[in-house]
């Protein structure tokens, strides 16, 4: 290879323009950012809508062509593994739900703001554990500790031998002194197959979890047992088994309690207390979109103040609605009230953002540069640090610093916020 | 996903990531696919980047800038449908489906666009997006040498390339330009 093609070669600026001529304009067309999501969220949120027909059609004549030639083999093939396991039980935890065997006995250690420890000493459960919530989920099973990443995975332990199949996500599989990153499809020891659910039961597996408490309100006390609950006779039933709280742990609370949904056979009370809290989200973000923000505000402040499932999620919108229709210092007083209730809420770093937002809305410089360098030291790698080192590096230009400016915006693509950024260093 | 809740609100309840990254990283994205693809359906091709950023956004480890990761996507998407749409370009002009050339056009400032986008297409996908990373959107060759998981010399040699062969492709008809 040449000496010129091992060196940055020099810039070509005629080149540079004629090239220019053929190629799209790097400018999104407006409205594109929304066409995009919209077909974004059609695309991966829809529920399908049924199949065409040459869909169905193209399908059966796979399907006959494919037992014409498999046919013979398949019928003397053993019972293939993917028969679905019929649960036996459901838990349900603050930020997880599982399908249990009619062998399963789960311990649950600390369900908490720290995380969930689960202890499986005997069958199989299949867990659904809901990504991003910051907190550890941990599945110890005889000699194996199963540390979740996310999202869908099965253990086993089966005369001793614990066994783990991922179906989604990623999970850290340490057993004899050994871990290993499993992903979806991977099982450990390989080719394990553990658990396969009917699509109905998936769907209710990985149905939206609540993180700040169990989707079912707590079982009551062994003496308060309804039997009426549950059609299933308690001896036979999976043990699931709360760890003894201590007096001041979480757990003892009767709603931070793990609950078990036995068979489908929930109380209709228990149904109520899952769909009420949701409903009255749904109606505080309708009333949002209908543009009745002061209602809306109402609505997210009653739900927040009410302590459930969703006040997190209200709290924030309280912080976001002002912040969006501008009044800052109203946004300003709702982020103080999330983060004194949240403290390490899951929005903190969406809060964050907002605070910025709002200091530069007020033209309070030196609390935005603050902001920026206390995120910056922390979530330097966030998907939103740009815009923290957006204000670091204007801050930095202002005050004549125009290198620790051009610093500050090594990571951030060029476009108008950068250059604005550096307005003051032109020339220098 | 629950059809409860609408895939608005679940991007919006999740809790980071992909909401954030479509937000704040779209204007990103469609520069360097507009750029790359050239031409063609920019909008289809920023959606095909997104869904694989979803699809794989767990997998984002913050070992590289995201934006670097957002790059090599988009590098990857951009150039699998680049190459799809020569091999069927290819096919039809075998078959004789290729409408022939359009006749010069009256603008010389189309004209001349139109024969830089066909010199461009004399180039590999790889040379292309050097050329063009480099020259017009200003990216450094180590930028583009990190974002692509290659080394240095790699993406020089290209650029290096990816010049000659422009030139060559493009000076014949071409000499107003010089």
């Amino acid at each position: 290879m040449s000496a010129e093609r091992e060196r940055e070669p020099e810039r070509d600026p005629e080149l540079a323009r004629t090239l220019a001529l053929a190629l799209a304009s790097p400018s999104a067309r407006p409205g594109a950012e929304q066409r995009v999501a919209r077909r974004l969220e059609e695309r991966l949120f829809a529920t399908p809508r049924g199949w065409p027909a040459w869909a169905v059609l193209g399908a059966c004549a796979l399907c006959v062509a494919a037992g014409v030639l498999l046919g013979p083999r398949l019928l003397r093939a053993p019972a293939p593994p993917s028969a679905t396991t019929a649960p036996h039980s459901w838990l349900a935890l603050r930020a997880a739900r599982a399908a249990l065997d009619d062998k399963a006995t789960l311990r649950v250690e600390h369900d908490d703001e720290r995380g969930t420890e689960l202890e499986l000493s005997a069958g199989t459960a299949l867990f659904h554990v809901k990504k991003g919530t910051g907190r550890s989920f941990v599945v110890n099973a005889g000699s194996a500790r199963v540390e979740v990443v996310g999202t869908v995975f099965a253990v086993a332990l089966a005369k001793g031998r614990p066994s783990v199949e991922v179906l989604e996500g990623v999970v850290r599989y340490t057993n004899g002194g050994v871990t290993q990153s499993l992903r979806a499809g991977e099982s450990a020891p390989a080719g394990t197959h553990l658990f396969a659910l009917a699509p109905a039961e998936l769907a209710r597996l990985r149905a939206p979890v609540n993180v700040a408490g169990p989707t079912v309100p707590a079982p009551p006390a062994a003496s308060d047992a309804a039997p009426a609950a549950s059609d299933s006779p308690a001896a036979s039933a999976p043990a699931v088994v709360p760890a003894a709280p201590s007096p001041n742990s979480a757990a003892a609370k009767p709603r931070e309690s793990a609950a078990t949904e036995r068979n489908r056979a929930a109380p209709p009370a228990a149904a109520a207390a899952l769909a009420a809290p949701a409903d009255a989200y749904q109606r505080a973000r309708a009333l949002e979109r209908q543009g009745s923000l002061a209602e809306a505000a109402s609505a997210y402040a009653a739900i927040a103040a009410a302590g459930g499932a969703d006040a997190e999620d209200a709290a924030f919108a309280l912080a976001r609605l002002p912040a969006q229709h501008g009044d800052p210092n109203a946004a300003l007083g709702a982020i103080a009230k999330y983060r004194a209730e949240f403290p390490a809420g899951r929005y903190a770093r969406d809060i964050d953002v907002l605070e910025l937002n709002a200091h530069l809305a007020t033209h309070d410089d030196d609390a935005a540069t603050r902001d920026a360098d206390a995120f910056l030291a922390h979530f330097g790698n966030d998907a939103r640090a740009w815009r923290f080192r957006v204000v670091r590096a204007t801050g930095r230009a202002r005050a004549g610093d125009c290198d620790g400016a051009r610093s500050a915006l090594e990571h951030v693509p060029d476009g108008a916020a950068k250059t604005a950024a550096l307005a003051p260093c032109l020339g220098r | 996903m629950q059809g409860t809740r609408s895939g608005v609100e679940a991007l919006e309840r999740a809790p980071l990531v992909f909401a954030d990254v479509y937000a704040e990283h779209f204007a990103f994205v469609y520069r360097v696919v507009a750029r790359l693809a050239g031409s063609g359906d920019v909008e289809d091709l920023v959606q095909e980047v997104f869904v694989v950023v979803h699809r794989r956004l767990h997998e984002f480890r913050g070992d590289a800038r995201l934006t670097s990761w957002l790059f090599r996507i988009a590098y990857l998407t951009v150039g699998a449908h680049v190459r799809h749409e020569r091999l069927r370009r290819r096919v039809r002009e075998v078959f004789g489906r290729e409408p022939a050339p359009s006749a010069p056009h009256p603008s010389e400032e189309l004209e001349r666009a139109r024969r830089v986008q066909a010199a461009l297409d004399r180039l590999s996908f790889e040379q292309r997006s050097a050329l063009v990373l480099f020259e017009v959107e200003g990216f450094s060759g180590a930028e583009i040498a990190e974002a692509l998981g290659v080394p240095s010399g790699t993406i020089f040699r290209r650029l290096h390339d990816a010049r000659r062969a422009f030139a060559a492709a493009y000076a014949p008809s071409g000499k107003e330009e010089q």
